[in-house]
This record gives C-alpha cells, sequence and structure tokens, in this order.
C-alpha cells in the first residue's frame, strides 16, 4: 500500500493519480467518498486519503514474531563481580580519564580474582581496541561476559592468550619481548631456547630486538650459541650479541679481553717506599676480534693516550673480581693497585662500569661507597632499596636521568626518594607536568599526599604551579587509594 | 536527598563538566560546606578573589551557584554533590550562612508573591481572533505550497535550496504559528540523502496536513484534541495556569535525561513514568546558553514524588512538575509483558491522535538480538521489534543482558524504539 502512495507522489499528481486499488480493501469506501468528491482537487484528495492511509499504517503495527531468531546467552562468570567500593574507583579513574589507573584497576581486579560488571566492559574493550597490551587484561576482568561480546563484536574478538608460549608464538613483537623477559628471568635456558628455535624466521630487525632481551640473566650457558651468531650478516644482530658476549666471563672475546689487559698491565712496585703501582704498555699486535667487537682503536681526547685508552674500554668489559686473582689481593688491594698513579686512577672509573656490567654487587658497592662517580647502569642493577640511597646521592646532579629510571621501574617508590624527587619536580615545573604523575600513579606512595604542600618551591613564580600540581596528585592518590582500599580484602 | 555518586554524575551537562566536577570532589576545595533537612551548600575557592557560593535546594531540587558558568549545573555543583555523596560526614556545619537561607526564603517569597492580575478579557480575545485569523491566512498559503509540492512530484525536492524550506517557516513564523513553523523545517531537514528519505519525507508532509485538517475542522472536536491541535500549530499553553490544576500525585521515576543544543537553546527532555498511574510523560527545560538557566534538578536514575499535570490532551503526554516534590528511590514498576501489549497501546493513541510524539513504556523482559544485520528486542512470546536505527548505546545494552531477557524502559513510537535504561540485578541503569 504504502509504496503505492510514494510511488505517486513521487511523480506528482499531475502525472499520476491515486487509485482506489492502491488502497488496502479496509479503506476502499472511504476512498470511493474522496476520489467522488468532485469539490476536491487531486492534490487534496491525494493528501486525504495518504493521511489516513497513514494512520491505518500507524496504527496496525504488530510485532514480528519469528521464533528461529535467537542469541546463544552468555556463560555463568566463574569468578565473582568486584564490589561496588570498587565499581565507582573504575567509574572515577574513567570519569577522570586516567588511563594509568584504569590498567591499576584492571591489574587490582585481575589480581584478585574479580570482574568487571557488565556496564563497564564495553569502555574496557574500548580501550583496549587501542592499547594493545591491555587486551589480555581486558579479556580476563570481562570474564565469560567479555568474550561473548567479542564474539558479537568483531573490534572486540580479542583473542584471549592462555599460554605465554601461544603469546611468544602468536604476539607483536613488544608482547613477545614482554613474554621473552618473563620467562628469561624464570627459566634462563628455556628463554634462550625459544629464541634459538624461531630464530631462522626472524627478521634482522626483530633478531636484534629479541637478542636484547637475552641480557637478563645471561650466563655462560648462552655462549656456545651466541658465537655462532656472530656470522650472521645483520650488523645490528652482530653487535648486539658481541654487546651479550661482552658481559660473558667464559666468552672467548672476554677472555682474548683479560689475555690482552694481562700482557698490558702488570704489577709493580715503585718508589722508595716499594708502593705498589701497576706499569701499563699495551701488548700488540692485538686480536683482530678486539676492533670488530666494538673497542675503539683511537682515543677521543688529547689527554688520554690511544693505548691507555684501549685498555681502559677492556677493563670495563672483565669481571673486576678477576684482578684479585691476577694481583693477588682482596677488592680493597685492588683498588689501591689502580690509585696509586695517577694514569691508573682513571680505571677505577671503568671497573665501576664492569661490576655493573657484570653484575658484582660488592664491587658495585664498594666503588660506588668509595668513589664519586654516578655509574648509571648501577641503578638497573642495585637492589631496590641500594638503588634508592645511590639515586639520593646523586639526585641533584642527575635528577633527570634518576627519574626515567625510577619511572621504568615498575614498583612502589619508597618516602625518601619520593619527597626528593617532588622537591626536585616542584622547581622544574615545566619538565614535570600532570601527565607524568598521570603515568607514574602506580609508582607513587599513597603516603605522600600528606607531604605534598611542604615541598612547594620557594620561587613565587612556581608555586602556583605546584599548588595545582598538588591538587592533581592528590587526586590521582584519591583514587589509587580507593582501588586499593576496594580490592584490600582480597589481595 | 538519595543522590548516589552515579545519580549526580548523571546530572553532568557534558564529559568536561564531568572531569571538572569530579575534580571539585575534594573536602580541601571547599572554604566552607554544611547540610541540613533543606538544603546543602558550600563555597568554592575558584580564580577570582571571593569564592564561589554553591546552593542545593533539597526540598525543591534547585541549584544555584554564583560562578558565572553557564552550565548547569556548574561544575561546583556537581563537586558539592559528588562529596556529599562521597562524604556525608564531612558536612557537619547545618546552620545554613546567610546567603543560603536568603535563597531559600525569595524562593519561598517567589511562590506567594505570584498573585492574579487583573485581565483585560475583552482585549484578550481580539488578540485571540487577530491571531486566528493570521494562523488561518498561513495556514491558506501552507496548503498551497504543499498542493505544489504533491502536484509536481517529490523527484526534484532534495535539489531544492535551504531558502525553499526557510522561507515557508519564516512565512509561519509571521502568520504566529511557530509549531507549523517547526515541522516545515523538519520537513526540509529531511536526509535527502539516506535510502527512503521519500517515506520520512512524506511522513511529515502528512503530518502538516493533518494538523492543519484537524486545525482548521477543530470546533467539531472534544476539547482535549483542540487544545492539542492549537498547541501543534503554536498556541503556547499557560504554564501558571496549569499549575493551579490538580495533577497525577505519584512516586514518577525519571527514565533518561536527553538534551540537545539548537542555536544556543539547551532543551531537556525527561522521560518520567508514574509507578501507580502507569503513565508516561514528558517534562521539558528549556535555557539559553549565557543567558538563562534552569535552577530545577531532575536526576535520571532516581525517582521524584510530586504532584505531575499534564498539558491538555487525548493522549496526555508532556507534564510539568509542581513543586516541591521530593527524590526517592527508583521503587518497583512491572511495565508491559510484551509487544502486543505495546503495540495495541500504539494502536489506541494512534486512533486518539495521529500526530503524536515517541513515549516510553517499560516493558517486561526483553532480549536484545540481531536479525538480518539489525539489532532487536526480542519479548518472552518471541515478537522482535527492531531497535531504532544507529542506536549507540547497544553494547552497553548487550553487555548488561548476556543474551537474557530484561526489564526495560524504551521510547519510541510505530517500529523505532531505543532503549533508555534496563533492569539489572535490580538496579536502574541509565544508558
Amino acid at each position: 500500500m504504502w509504496n503505492n502512495i510514494v510511488n505517486t507522489v513521487l511523480l506528482g499528481t499531475g502525472k499520476k493519480q491515486l487509485r482506489k486499488d492502491d488502497l488496502p480493501p479496509a479503506l476502499s469506501a472511504i476512498a470511493d467518498t474522496v476520489l467522488g468528491d468532485k469539490s476536491l482537487d487531486v492534490e487534496t484528495q491525494f493528501l486525504h486519503l495518504a493521511a489516513l492511509a497513514l494512520n491505518y499504517r500507524q496504527s496496525g503495527v504488530t510485532a514480528l514474531q519469528d521464533s528461529s531468531v535467537t542469541l546463544e546467552a552468555a556463560p555463568d562468570e566463574l569468578l565473582p563481580y568486584c564490589s561496588p567500593a570498587a565499581c565507582q574507583a573504575l567509574q572515577t579513574a574513567i570519569d577522570m580519564g586516567l588511563q594509568a589507573l584504569i590498567l591499576y584497576w584492571m591489574e587490582a581486579c585481575a589480581a584478585a580474582r574479580q570482574l568487571a560488571p557488565p556496564e563497564f566492559i564495553p569502555t574496557l574493550m574500548d580501550m583496549a581496541i587501542k592499547e594493545k597490551q591491555w587486551r589480555n587484561l581486558a579479556l580476563t576482568v570481562g570474564g565469560k561476559r567479555g568474550e561473548w561480546l567479542g564474539q558479537l563484536n568483531p573490534a572486540w574478538a580479542f583473542k584471549k592468550i592462555e599460554t605465554t608460549e601461544e603469546r611468544w608464538q602468536t604476539g607483536a613483537l613488544e608482547e613477545r619481548k614482554q613474554v621473552l623477559a618473563a620467562i628469561r628471568q624464570e627459566n634462563p635456558a628455556q628463554a634462550r631456547e625459544w629464541l634459538h628455535q624461531t630464530w631462522s624466521q626472524e627478521n634482522a630487525a626483530t633478531r636484534a630486538e629479541l637478542l636484547e632481551v637475552l641480557k637478563i640473566n645471561a650466563s655462560e650457558e648462552d655462549v656456545p650459541w651466541l658465537e655462532t651468531l656472530l656470522t650472521d650478516k645483520s650488523t645490528k644482530v652482530k653487535n648486539e650479541t658481541w654487546e651479550l658476549l661482552k658481559q660473558l666471563p667464559t666468552s672467548s672475546i672476554t677472555q682474548a679481553y683479560w689475555q690482552l689487559l694481562k700482557q698490558s698491565i702488570t704489577p709493580a712496585k715503585k718508589g722508595l717506599l716499594n708502593k705498589k703501582s701497576l706499569d701499563i704498555h699495551l701488548q700488540l699486535p692485538s686480536d683482530k676480534r678486539i676492533a670488530d667487537s666494538g673497542i675503539q682503536l683511537i682515543s677521543s681526547s688529547k689527554n688520554t693516550n690511544d693505548d691507555v685508552f684501549i685498555l681502559y674500554q677492556l677493563t670495563a668489559y672483565v669481571p673486576p673480581a678477576w684482578w684479585e686473582d691476577y694481583l693477588q689481593t682482596d677488592k680493597k688491594g685492588v683498588l689501591s693497585y689502580f690509585n696509586n698513579t695517577e694514569l691508573t686512577e682513571k680505571f677505577i672509573q671503568a671497573l665501576g662500569m664492569a661490576a655493573s656490567r657484570f653484575r658484582d654487587l660488592d664491587w658495585l658497592r664498594l666503588i660506588i661507597k668509595e668513589g664519586e662517580d654516578f655509574y648509571m647502569d648501577a641503578m638497573k642493577i642495585l637492589p631496590v632499596h641500594d638503588m634508592e640511597a645511590y639515586a639520593l646521592r646523586f639526585l641533584e646532579k642527575e635528577a633527570q636521568f634518576i627519574i626515567r629510571i625510577l619511572s621504568e621501574r615498575d614498583y612502589e617508590w619508597g618516602l625518601p626518594i619520593t619527597r626528593e624527587l617532588f622537591k626536585w619536580i616542584a622547581k622544574n615545573p615545566y619538565q614535570y607536568n600532570r601527565n607524568f604523575f598521570d603515568k607514574q600513579i602506580q609508582n607513587i606512595p599513597l603516603l605522600i599526599a600528606g607531604e605534598l604542600e611542604s615541598f612547594t618551591p620557594e620561587l613565587p613564580a612556581y608555586q602556583a604551579t605546584w599548588k595545582n600540581t598538588t591538587e592533581h596528585i592528590k587526586r590521582l592518590l584519591t583514587c589509587k587509594a580507593a582501588i586499593n582500599k576496594s580490592f584490600s580484602n582480597t589481595k | 536527598m538519595l543522590l548516589t555518586e552515579e545519580h549526580v554524575i548523571g546530572l553532568a551537562p557534558d564529559d568536561a563538566s564531568r572531569k571538572a566536577g569530579s575534580a571539585l570532589a575534594s573536602p580541601g576545595k571547599w572554604v566552607s560546606k554544611g547540610a541540613n533537612t533543606d538544603a546543602l551548600w558550600g563555597e568554592c575557592q575558584g580564580s577570582g578573589s571571593k569564592p564561589y557560593q554553591t546552593q542545593v535546594d533539597i526540598i525543591n531540587v534547585a541549584f544555584k551557584c554564583s560562578c558565572p558558568s553557564r552550565k548547569f549545573p556548574c561544575k561546583h555543583g556537581i563537586g558539592l554533590m559528588l562529596l556529599y555523596a562521597r562524604q556525608k560526614d564531612t558536612f557537619t556545619d547545618n546552620t545554613p550562612p546567610a546567603w543560603v537561607s536568603d535563597w531559600l526564603s525569595k524562593r519561598a517569597e517567589k511562590k506567594v508573591e505570584k498573585s492574579d492580575k487583573p485581565v483585560d478579557e475583552n482585549a484578550q480575545a481580539k488578540r485571540l481572533q487577530a491571531r486566528q485569523q493570521k494562523v488561518a491566512d498561513g495556514i491558506t498559503e501552507l496548503m498551497l505550497w504543499m498542493k505544489d509540492i504533491v502536484r509536481n512530484g517529490l523527484l526534484q525536492i532534495p535539489e531544492k535550496g535551504d531558502a525553499y524550506w526557510e522561507n515557508m517557516a519564516r512565512r509561519m513564523v509571521d502568520a504566529q504559528a511557530s509549531g507549523l513553523a517547526g515541522m516545515v523545517r523538519a520537513l526540509g531537514e529531511t536526509n535527502f540523502y539516506s535510502e527512503g528519505w521519500q517515506l520520512s519525507f512524506l511522513d511529515q508532509l502528512l503530518r502538516i496536513y493533518l494538523v492543519v485538517q484537524g486545525y482548521t475542522q477543530s470546533a467539531d472536536l472534544d476539547e482535549p484534541l483542540q487544545q492539542e491541535l492549537r498547541s501543534l500549530i503554536g498556541f503556547t499553553q499557560n504554564q501558571e495556569a496549569l499549575k493551579q490544576q490538580t495533577g497525577i500525585k505519584d512516586s514518577w521515576l525519571v527514565l533518561s535525561k536527553q538534551t540537545t543544543e539548537e542555536e544556543n537553546l539547551t532543551t531537556e527532555r525527561y522521560w518520567l513514568y508514574g509507578q501507580h498511574s502507569r503513565q508516561s510523560a514528558l517534562v521539558l527545560q528549556f535555557y539559553v546558553r549565557n543567558q538563562t538557566r534552569p535552577e530545577v534538578l531532575i536526576t535520571p536514575g532516581i525517582a521524584l514524588q510530586g504532584e505531575l499535570v499534564y498539558f491538555p490532551s487525548p493522549i496526555p503526554l508532556r507534564a510539568i512538575i509542581k513543586y516541591p516534590v521530593s527524590n526517592i528511590s527508583l521503587p518497583e514498576v512491572t511495565g508491559l509483558e510484551g509487544w502486543t501489549q505495546v503495540t495495541a497501546t500504539e494502536t489506541a493513541l494512534f486512533e486518539q491522535m495521529p500526530v503524536r510524539s515517541e513515549r516510553p513504556y517499560i516493558v517486561q523482559q526483553l532480549t536484545p538480538v540481531q536479525h538480518n544485520l539489525q539489532w532487536w528486542l526480542k519479548d518472552r512470546e518471541e515478537r522482535l521489534m527492531p531497535l531504532k536505527a544507529g542506536y549507540p548505546n547497544i553494547w552497553k545494552l548487550l553487555a548488561l543482558s548476556g543474551g537474557k531477557p530484561l526489564n526495560m524502559a524504551i521510547l519510541g513510537k510505530e517500529q523505532q524504539y531505543e532503549p533508555l535504561g534496563a533492569w539489572h540485578n535490580g538496579s536502574y541503569k541509565l544508558l
């Protein structure tokens, strides 16, 4: 019926007129009356009948009856939903648009083996579209309902990866690196084996990136395989391999460095008091591999000759403990050998670098304690307590580097270092804005909230900025506290 | 006051206000704050030298803030109410300061002040007669214009420029038929790029025709229908007079709030449903950005205990609230059993008034299902009704449903429905 009416008006009543047959039988009688009324022009007749038909259509709507249309219900959840307080905390984090807090909430929820209420799942899934690394977590807190929605919405059809091996085999590079790093922490040999298995299928850039992960828990068991990689066509891969081998004492390159060092640096007694010292004479020709492995042969400083420069670098690449055997003395004794001449004094820094590289904490602690140099790598190796104490010592000199390293560590900072960091940031308000705190909220301890005002900088121009920042940090911490509290019973 | 955090968040006019309001929901932001059984108040230190004074009349559900923002409620209002919802215990002061008690007493005075002014009935009748003549002249012109469209056909219609529609709309404004002007504008706003535009265009054209025909022959019609038609033409209703009438006392569920903005005029549409009367209602609030703002707060997701007066109509829907009302938690309602009852109700409504807007229903046990690449709502008798095309909250609805039936508040007519909210685990969730 309606098509007939529409077709008539499409052409216009000037060309086509509505007929009784165009209307349903129920309207025939009234159509006769209207069409028979010659006092009405054709347009009025059309409008009369179409208006009548409109209400006929409107009044006759019925629902479609079809029992074949079904939707399989989502399976029952196996885990409980989170508490109303947790929902509220999530809502606050979403309202504030704070991704770091939403992530923190999902981690807390997953750790508590609870689920996000269904109404939040679409928001979390939408976020996971953009943030790939959130997907597994979104699926975890979304529970069976999330998986079920993923079957209906292709954009949310994230594959929940159950096993780490599956994630390793099917994940994107960043995720694979994360998996490999986690495995390397727990089972270094397995991580090496996994990489070995897929090695031939990876492209050069991926090979280099994945190889870098093997720096975690690198051991002499890696050496045979790594040494075969020195023939790789890719320079990136070769460089990465050298970097790894240079931190392994049993590698032939470290041994070669040591041989050359032993030949070139010999113990001696000098002066009237027979002071213990070291003679330095670079023994050439050196092994070709020394240059190949990245050792610079020409000094970049006028004050240091090439021979000393080479030996300095080599010292940074051999375990400091070897000097104890070689010089037949303890750590302090080794340091005093090096300290006794102006030339070798500089090598203490190289020993510090070597201590970091070979993760020799005793040596590192001693050098840190005795010296005034800042070793960047030490920040990554020292246990949290020592690292924070070390960071406090050098904060004024190396603030930005220390803040960066602390930001990359996944743990809650101690109060003393947080205080000093915030004091420094308060004095440098343009380098660290709200975004910085948004991203670091997981690291910031709740207890700092009460002290924020005390960090107000002296410079009046910066005081208002810090006041605003303080308010923002407090809001973040309030939300973080609410998340912690709402999951505390199950943590 | 029963406002929960979720309710307060629902009051925020936009995302920015919600974020800014959340940021102000901390005690440190408030120089002073207090609450008693009548009101809630606080002073918030803003960028100015004096703190902003924010107050909420709990009894009459009204709001005021001294800040320059024209958002309603402003971020200070959201912040204060959020803080109250979260930390009621911190509102220890229960003696309202002068600026709060003055405001409350002025509001009370205003109600008394509104006395009847003497009305010159002769002059009023003359004005009405003159207007009716203007409307009649306008209608004659409109009819000619519409017949032209019908005679020439719709094929060339999409090529008509804006002036074609706007000129006729303005002519209707001149004829003091603002309702018709709006209907003509809506006709010109048909999406001519969408498939099947001819159908919606013809529907709107016929609605105009029905209104005009009904109005011109209204002498034979019942009074409520006459009033409804007059209102569709553009005659306004004296709301003060309306407020003097006896309304329907009930617990009114605030099912949803829809906000639209056009040329600085913000329109808030609140969809209500009476627990005992089982009647739906539409309450409108208008305000002009940067000039006025309403004082009344209606919170979606809770219920108002109070009296509603409907505008005269054979199928009453639009209503005004008679204050005072109080907020109560959402009561239980049964609603209709399925689509058969919805369509029967719709048929009865169309029988009385063929030109009418969509209205809300509460329907039991509806399940969202997919059929022919479209989402539908299936009732327990396995009858299906399509969801409005482009319904934005389908995923939230599906997440709540999980493929199982839910009692829902829906809005629509004919074959276009959109869920406004759904009962999930005993609580009403806004969609």
